[in-house]
């Protein structure tokens, strides 16, 4: 029985993680949604598998100007997207080499806000 | 230990090693290094003549040879964390190169930042020698600088871990604009205290020690906002007194 499920814990997919680095803006209320693998020109509210979270950007203001603590590097929001990433494998419509990332705001953002994100990064973690 | 704790390890105990190493050839082979040479030239009695071969004899490359040493004594210690920075931002295929390139462009900064800190030393000790005037002058200055909000501006920005493309060219680039940028920030925060140990007539080294003590320490405070206050070992102070009554109430 302990073997079976030793072998059932290896066998798990690795972890991924979608890394939103360096997300500055000048707006702290605003909120994002955060959806992955999202086809071009299709609606996000269609797809709520494919939502890998929401971040709101609370302190992002403070934390883009050089002489605050934060040095001017922004925030960084970290998603699993584990889940995600091995449905679209298992449906093989998982394309590694381009891997969309749709990042909708909540609510209309004010143009004064300047959000933006330095880089956008995907790991993966074994188990 | 874990792997992130063995993953700092990796990028400390080289870079360590590195600055211990020319520490260690600072203290036995001081003679050839830009101190010696600077510190000679103004001992009390130097007559005009032996100034002038002291010139001729120190050679810039053997100028630049000592002050490269003293970089890669004082400074290595500084560069862990953006190093560990652009290590943990690039593929693993791409660190060692990237890494390069960062250093690299670092080491530029400070290497032609040290012509001009070379002939200002040279300068104040040249035409005041034998006199405790350029001493005074050099640690009034610095004094002011470690004061200043600008040294605080110049400090946060040592803070600055700039985003680097992933791949190709634009990989390259980004690790030798953030090499380039972080030294023009580091020679900014730095310069007048690395002015002090030449103004010395004994003790160069010791002095120098000091001063790499007290960059480090500076560059471990958060970034704040910048205004005219004294800057140096509040949080290493923090450190070791938080440090020592862990360990007591261990034993």
């Amino acid at each position: 029985m302990s073997a079976s499920i030793a072998e059932a814990v290896s066998a798990a997919p690795d972890r991924v993680f979608l890394n939103l680095e360096n997300v500055r803006g000048l707006v702290d209320s605003t909120a994002f949604r955060v959806y992955v693998g999202l086809p071009d020109g299709a609606n996000p509210a269609d797809h709520p598998e494919l939502l890998a979270g929401s971040i709101a950007l609370f302190g992002v203001r403070k934390a883009t100007l050089v002489d605050e603590e934060h040095a001017g590097k922004g925030l960084t929001f970290v998603l699993e997207i584990t889940n995600i990433v091995d449905a679209l494998h298992l449906k093989n419509a998982l394309d590694v080499d381009s891997l969309n990332v749709r990042i909708v705001p909540v609510k209309p953002v004010p143009e004064d806000a300047q959000i933006s994100i330095g880089r956008v990064s995907i790991f993966r973690q074994g188990r | 230990m874990t792997p992130a704790a063995r993953e700092r390890l990796q990028i400390r105990a080289p870079m360590l090693f590195i600055s211990a190493v020319a520490w260690i050839l600072l203290v036995i082979e001081p003679s050839g290094t830009a101190l010696s040479a600077l510190c000679s030239a103004a001992m009390p009695g130097t007559a005009p003549s032996s100034r002038e071969m002291l010139l001729a004899l120190n050679a810039p490359y053997s100028l630049a040879l000592g002050w490269a040493l003293m970089l890669a004594a004082m400074m290595v210690p500084l560069l862990i964390a953006p190093v560990r920075h652009v290590r943990d931002r690039s593929f693993a295929r791409r660190r060692a190169r990237a890494v390069m390139l960062f250093v690299t462009a670092y080491f530029v900064v400070w290497m032609a930042a040290g012509v001009v800190l070379l002939a200002l030393a040279f300068v104040v000790r040249l035409f005041v020698p034998g006199s405790s005037m350029p001493l005074a002058m050099v640690t009034a200055v610095a004094l002011v600088w470690q004061f200043s909000p600008l040294k605080q501006r110049c400090l946060n920005r040592c803070h600055v871990q700039a985003e680097l493309a992933a791949f190709g060219l634009a990989a390259d680039l980004d690790a030798l604009r953030f090499g380039l940028t972080h030294g023009v920030w580091c020679v900014g925060s730095c310069w007048a205290l690395m002015l002090l140990p030449f103004v010395f007539s004994r003790g160069n080294v010791a002095a120098m020690a000091a001063v790499a003590v007290l960059l480090f320490a500076e560059r471990l405070n958060r970034p704040t906002p910048p205004s005219w206050r004294w800057r140096g070992m509040s949080k290493v102070a923090r450190i070791v007194v938080a440090q020592t009554r862990m360990r007591l109430k261990r034993s």
